[in-house]
């Protein structure tokens, strides 16, 4: 069955106060095409499929593959990049939503501040620069670097967060990311230096306790991230910590 | 460095704790004690009397009973109200974790209306009201059908919310990391659920 049209839905929200619509767009099919050049598209013609002009339709998209995490949004009901998101692949129409746990900027931008703000209470980077040389790193070992490397793929997308029954608009939780960047940079042997002020801030407002069990972010995190392998961790070395704290070794 | 506040983590973990200690192991002895049922009123009884003469028995049911009971299940209501319970598993398809995250809360607030009225019914009348408690009364007390039927939903409810509760706490203070040790550690709380569940009915309709 030739398609010769693709058929989207956007839900549409020209800012923060004001109520959303749904407007359904009818563009020419072209192979290959995926959501962000189907987006393009629209934009270069933006009326709905009622014959009405409209306004283009915004979104974020930053790196078209997969790795910067901007163009996430919710797509025939789940959370992924529209970049990766091939027409060929989805049922039509297609509905695009933005994402719901961040503040709206317009129509499918959403401000993922919430989740920056929380890789920076944590701690999450190793300082290398000192008042003086601190020479070269110590050597990791392959296991290591591998395990480093499944947790280093994060690009704070946010599709785990959109999944979590603990962040809403209005909680505190850091959401999955954060807690598995902490254990990133704990495990590695420069940045074990700071191991305890990540810790510290882990058990702050908003961290790991959290935690709600519902484990839907491990099977949302588009870079297959073992989410919840290091949510258990680091409540494992948050057991240790504070059995440390309190009765010293 | 200012030190972030951290008593919500200390507060969660005591929650956390709480719920296999003391009120967990409490739940296993009153099965076990409970038992007794299916070996006639006779033995019944002397586990009645053996459980009123016990030392500090004040103290017991206040500190490890009542006291943790009432801090976990009104800091699990708060925690409840912090997370979205009906949250969908958008397009992840059926997810048994996401299913036992709304199960965990729905079951704690199901048990907090049924303890108050077990203990009401059980301990309440022979503290306050004289009403002596032993086999023959509980037999009786239990005999409606419909008296069965909330018991029955109690009990499967604490037996849900504990087996789950297991795996929770293994989650949360790190007994488990890998996925398979979770996988294990699914699998096993569903056969306490089952197996305690079994005995709790056992043990109702002993009750003749
Ligand atoms: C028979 C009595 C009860 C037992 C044996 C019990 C046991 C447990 C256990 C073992 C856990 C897992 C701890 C953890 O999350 O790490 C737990 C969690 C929980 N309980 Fe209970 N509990 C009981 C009554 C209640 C009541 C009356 C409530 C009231 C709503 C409640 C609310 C909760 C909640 C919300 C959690 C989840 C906490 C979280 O996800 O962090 N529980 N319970
Ligand atoms: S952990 Fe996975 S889902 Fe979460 S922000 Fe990082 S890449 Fe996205």
């Amino acid at each position: 069955m030739a398609k010769n049209t693709i058929e989207l839905k956007i839900k549409r929200q020209d800012g923060p106060n004001v109520a959303a619509r749904w407007e359904e767009f009818s563009i020419p099919y072209k192979p290959n095409t995926n959501i962000i050049s189907a987006l393009m598209e629209v934009r270069r013609h933006p009326y709905t499929v009622q014959g009405q002009k409209t306004t283009p339709p915004v979104w974020d998209a930053n790196c078209l593959e997969e790795v910067c995490g901007a163009c996430s949004m919710i797509i025939n009901g789940k959370v992924r990049q529209a970049c990766s998101a091939l027409i060929d692949h989805l049922e039509q129409p297609i509905a695009l939503e933005p994402m719901t746990k961040f503040p709206l900027v317009r129509d499918l931008v959403v401000d993922r501040r919430r989740m920056f703000d929380a890789l920076k209470r944590m701690h999450a980077w190793i300082p290398i620069d000192g008042t003086y040389n601190l020479g070269p790193g110590p050597r990791v070992d392959p296991n290591m670097q591998a395990g480093a490397y499944s947790l280093a793929r994060c690009m704070t997308c946010g599709c785990c967060l959109e999944v979590c029954p603990q962040v809403t608009p209005t909680s505190k939780f850091i959401g999955a990311a954060a807690i598995s960047q902490v254990r990133l940079f704990n495990m590695h042997p420069t940045g074990k230096m700071h191991a305890r002020e990540r810790l510290e801030a882990l058990m702050g407002e908003g961290g790991l306790q959290d935690c709600g069990n519902a484990q839907n972010c491990v099977h949302a995190c588009p870079k297959e991230i073992p989410l919840t392998e290091s949510i258990a961790a680091m409540g494992r070395e948050t057991t240790a910590y504070v059995l440390k704290r309190l009765f010293g070794g | 460095m200012a030190t972030p506040a951290v008593w919500q983590f200390y507060l969660r973990r005591l929650h956390s704790l709480a719920g296999i200690f003391p009120i967990g192991v409490f739940l296993l002895e009153h099965f076990f004690g409970n038992a007794f049922a299916t070996r006639g009123p006779e033995a019944y009884n002397r586990y009645v009397e053996f459980l009123l003469g016990m030392p500090y028995l004040p103290v017991l049911e206040i500190g490890l009973v009542f006291g943790p009971l009432l801090f976990h299940g009104i800091y699990g209501l708060f925690i409840t109200a912090g997370g979205d319970a009906f949250h969908p598993a958008q397009g992840l398809g059926a997810r048994y974790h996401n299913v036992a995250y709304l199960l965990q809360r729905i079951t704690g607030i199901i048990l907090l209306v049924y303890i108050s009225y077990h203990v009401w019914n059980t301990r309440v009348q022979a503290v306050f009201f004289g009403q002596h408690v032993d086999y023959a009364y509980m037999a009786r007390y239990l005999a409606p059908t419909y008296e069965k039927a909330v018991y029955i939903v109690g009990i499967l409810c604490a037996c849900y919310h504990f087996a789950h509760g297991l795996f929770n706490f293994a989650y949360k203070w790190g007994l488990t990391v890998s996925a398979k040790a979770q996988q294990a550690m699914t699998y096993a709380s569903l056969v306490v659920f089952a197996a305690m569940s079994a005995v709790g009915i056992h043990i109702l309709f002993s009750f003749k």
